[in-house]
């Protein structure tokens, strides 16, 4: 592949829409091993795009619900993947020892702290977590505009990025869908009764250990392989 | 109703099928190949290849990795061990299928 041949083809999936490092890759690919197999050597790689690629794609909407629909079956994968993760974490040692460690620390530093101080540790952890991955996925766009990428993001980063936004909404929802209702004294008890707060932590301690394998084997692994 | 809508009902199976015959291919691959078996009777068009690609991987039936090949990036799609199995049933059930439609059409045939 030519560096003319790349740049006409990043320009047109630039042009039309195409924002993610994975489907642009596969449109690359497809482009130019159908442009390779023409049967009229005499058109050109514009023309041939033109007039074979783009109609038998179904046109740009179709183009782009193709790489819609990617990104959807991506998400599936990657939360398959993090259960997958979270569950052998839940039902094998790493959830037998942070148990015993969170009821140790609880009760130690229940001299010291109050409950709702440590579960709001565990909780800082948790949002620490999510301002690292929405850093590296800022870091990622921002590379891709610095180094002249026809692409602007991953499919990984791209759903990661939409999904945290989520995991950030939803803890504040909550806490002020209680705080509206009046319940902010039931959630202060259920957040300082060690039945809560014991499995509370142990859960957003998992889930920042789960998050932590599934960042090494996702975004790393992708990038390598595709860079 | 036109060939193509027929295809496109059998299109996975079709897919299951050629990368049980073959170890991986990449897309463009799967539609030269279909091309050249039905001699350019069936027309896999990359609108509803591509789709069928994604949501078989996303079931878990497909697995994809990479290769540099030319100094661009090629997708190769293989099948899981679920997938071979998939492939397996979906042929079968596609053979019956066709069996019994043969009996309707031809039903003298079916008799004899």
């Amino acid at each position: 592949m030519s560096m003319n041949q790349h740049d006409i083809i990043g320009k047109y999936l630039q042009a039309i829409g195409v924002m993610t490092r994975e489907f642009f890759y596969e449109m690359e690919d497809h482009i130019l091993s159908s442009f390779e197999n023409r049967k009229d050597k005499t058109q050109t790689l514009q023309e041939h795009i033109r007039d074979e690629v783009q109609p038998s794609f179904g046109g740009v909407k179709k183009i782009l619900s193709i790489e819609k629909t990617q990104m959807n079956a991506r998400r599936k994968l990657i939360w398959k993947r993090f259960f997958q993760i979270l569950m052998s974490y839940l039902l094998g040692w790493p959830n037998m020892i942070i148990t015993a460690g969170v009821s140790g620390v609880v009760y130690i530093s229940s001299l010291y702290i109050n409950n709702s101080k440590l579960f709001g540790i565990s909780l800082a952890l948790w949002f620490i977590l999510v301002f690292v991955f929405m850093s590296r996925i800022l870091w990622y766009s921002y590379q891709c505009k610095t180094k002249k990428k026809y692409y602007k993001t991953s499919q990984v980063y791209s759903v990661l990025g939409n999904d945290m936004s989520l995991f950030i909404s939803i803890p504040n929802v909550v806490f002020q869908l209680f705080t509206l209702s009046g319940g902010s004294e039931l959630l202060m008890k259920w957040v300082n009764s060690p039945i809560l707060t014991i499995p509370g932590t142990v859960l957003l301690i998992l889930f920042f250990i789960s998050s932590q394998k599934l960042y090494k084997e996702e975004f790393r692994l992708q990038i390598q392989a595709l860079n | 109703m036109s060939s193509s809508k027929l295809l496109k009902g059998s299109l996975a199976t079709i897919v299951l099928r050629l990368l049980e015959e073959q170890e991986k291919m990449y897309g463009y691959e799967i539609t030269q190949k279909v091309k050249q078996l039905t001699a350019g009777e069936f027309k896999l068009t990359e609108g509803a290849l591509y789709p069928t690609l994604h949501k078989l991987e996303a079931e878990g039936y497909l697995t994809t990795e990479t290769q540099q090949v030319d100094g661009r990036v090629r997708k190769y799609y293989s099948l899981t061990k679920e997938g071979n199995a998939e492939a397996k049933a979906k042929v079968s059930e596609l053979e019956d299928f066709l069996v019994n439609l043969q009996k309707v059409l031809n039903p003298k045939l079916g008799l004899g």
